[in-house]
């Protein structure tokens, strides 16, 4: 009787520790909760290395979508002008996404509703193949003429680097123009600039 | 005389009103998370265009702390709801310099703001 007493015990207590050990490994809607990813704040300002990283990509475009937003060619125009997205230049010696800065400011642009965007050129093979394959599906559609761009944006991502033993500097300038494509008269032009120290001795923080 | 007597004190009385008023809607626009090792010395909106713009001034008071923080302004519309935030702004602040920092909501429907201010552990 006593060992059966005992053994319901064990039993008891090894199911229970089944049955904790299952709720510690994910509530309702996670999976994976007890491991080492977590979800962080993506607009977090990060400095793991000094290098172009997503707090200089949101930083930039925030600075140049409100530059450009208040000059004048957008701001006091009659409705919203047609701008094009050209590339932006990495003359860096490390490998910068460019077309992560303009994605970023053409749609932070759109949500403010005061400009209008024309498909890049990356992109205009896809949209022609769609205007072709509309014509050979349907002969009746007729079709558009493509809009001419009242401004194009281009620009150049451009960085300067220095270290001595101790200390790591890297300065980054990104530059952004606003051209009329009839004329070639560049309206706009802003930059961001960035400086990052990476430093053995620590100062501050 | 009694009419201009009263009518006096219930000007003072609402200007003094308003003053609070407007004192705490200044507290509520500033949010510290951490220690408040800087002080927002001042922050101002005005409209530029269709957008509203923030003007703010940071001061570190003490004569030789280095003090680093992010900061992040949200953006709210008309009902109070946060629509848009800046992303986290990290600046570096010696003794006795003041910091100014101008941002611009990027939509149209942004009444209103918060200054968010988070310092890290020492």
């Amino acid at each position: 009787m006593n060992t059966l007493t005992k053994l319901s015990l064990s039993t008891t207590l090894l199911i229970s520790s089944f049955l904790i050990s299952g709720c510690a490994t994910g509530g309702a809607g996670m999976v994976g909760a007890s491991s080492n990813v977590k979800y962080g704040d993506a607009k977090a300002a990060e400095t793991v290395t000094a290098d172009f990283g997503s707090s200089d990509l949101q930083s930039t475009a925030e600075t140049l979508t409100q530059s450009l937003l208040e000059s004048r060619y957008i701001a006091k125009a009659q409705q919203p002008p047609k701008v094009r997205l050209r590339s932006v230049e990495n003359k860096t010696y490390e490998h910068i996404d460019t077309k992560a800065i303009t994605d970023k400011i053409r749609i932070k642009l759109l949500k403010s509703g005061q400009v209008r965007f024309l498909a890049d050129t990356a992109n205009l093979n896809q949209v022609n193949a769609e205007r072709d394959l509309t014509v050979s599906a349907t002969t009746k559609t007729a079709m558009k003429a493509m809009t001419d761009s009242d401004y194009i944006i281009t620009g150049n991502v451009r960085s300067i680097k220095k270290a001595n033993d101790d200390i790591k500097d890297v300065y980054y300038n990104v530059s952004l123009e606003l051209v009329d494509p009839q004329s070639g008269e560049i309206l706009w032009a802003d930059e961001k600039e960035i400086r990052k120290v990476t430093s053995k001795s620590s100062v501050g923080w | 005389m009694l009419l201009t007597k009263n009518t006096l004190l219930s000007l003072v009385l609402g200007s003094l009103l308003l003053l609070a008023l407007g004192g705490c809607a200044a507290k509520n626009q500033e949010h510290f998370i951490g220690k408040e090792r800087v002080l927002l010395k001042e922050h101002k909106s005005f409209q530029e265009g269709k957008f509203l713009k923030v003007a703010a001034t940071f001061e570190n008071e003490d004569d030789t702390e280095v003090e680093g923080m992010v900061y992040q302004i949200e953006w709210l519309d008309g009902r109070g709801i946060v629509v848009d935030q800046t992303p986290w702004t990290p600046f570096t602040i010696i003794g006795r310099q003041q910091i100014h920092v101008v941002n611009m909501a990027n939509r149209p429907d942004v009444t209103d703001y918060r200054i968010v201010i988070s310092t890290p552990n020492k």
